[in-house]
């Protein structure tokens, strides 16, 4: 399942937080319920983390393991089985 | 040439508005997310897509091939759930200020230098949820 809300374009929306620039992104409709939008960008943010987390263990792995086979089934798989992106 | 990578996911900001006195919320939603700000100049690298959404894409390029390997690996290890997609970023200049000996060769006159490092920015993913 894919994103399908279309989302601010990063340039139109910035802001600075302790000194450092941000990009802010909410969905491109107006119309859209409030409890959606947090459904929607909590969707968005757990797939960023999860990116971050996956390339973290990632990195461990060919660490480890430089160039050996691709492991079967990890822990990782625990944490995402009842998650659904949107 | 380096193949390192990241997702743009360190001091992100999942948030919410809350109005005050002095300062409402100027946003269509109260809630938000907040990435750091790349560089996104007329200078600047374009943002690259390195997989597609529902295709994979060619990997004739070592950034595509490292990319395609995390795809891959992480399909595996979460045991066929998720699938990443759309994977697109740009370069971003990590600065050494304090060169360490192992990186003598490349930094050994001790000035400023940079590292193009890939910055992933808004990833999808296709997911497959178990049924009970």
């Amino acid at each position: 399942m894919t994103n399908s809300h279309q989302l601010i374009h990063p340039l139109c929306s910035k802001a600075r937080f302790n000194s450092r620039e941000y990009v802010v992104t909410q969905p491109f409709a107006p119309e859209i319920q409030q409890s959606n939008v947090e459904e929607v960008l909590k969707a968005e943010y757990a797939l960023l983390c999860l990116g971050h987390a996956f390339k973290s263990e990632f990195d461990k792995d060919i660490t480890q393991n430089l160039v050996g086979s691709v492991p079967s089934t990890s822990h990782l798989a625990f944490f995402i089985t009842d998650v659904v992106f949107i | 040439m380096s193949v390192e990578f990241y997702f743009n996911y360190e001091g992100s900001i999942f948030g919410k508005c809350v109005d005050s006195p002095w300062d409402g919320c100027y946003l269509p939603h109260i809630y938000f997310i907040a990435t750091p700000l790349l560089p996104c100049g007329a200078a600047d690298p374009l943002v690259e897509k390195y997989t597609g959404n529902g295709t994979l894409g060619p990997a004739t390029d070592d950034m595509s091939k490292a990319i395609h390997a995390f795809v891959h690996w992480s399909l595996v290890v979460s045991d066929n759930t998720l699938l990443f997609c759309d994977l697109q970023g740009g370069l971003w200049h990590r600065v050494y200020l304090h060169p360490s000996s192992e990186e003598s060769n490349e930094f050994i006159t001790g000035s400023l230098d940079m590292k193009g490092v890939l910055c992933l920015i808004d990833p999808q993913g296709h997911t497959y949820v178990h049924s009970s």
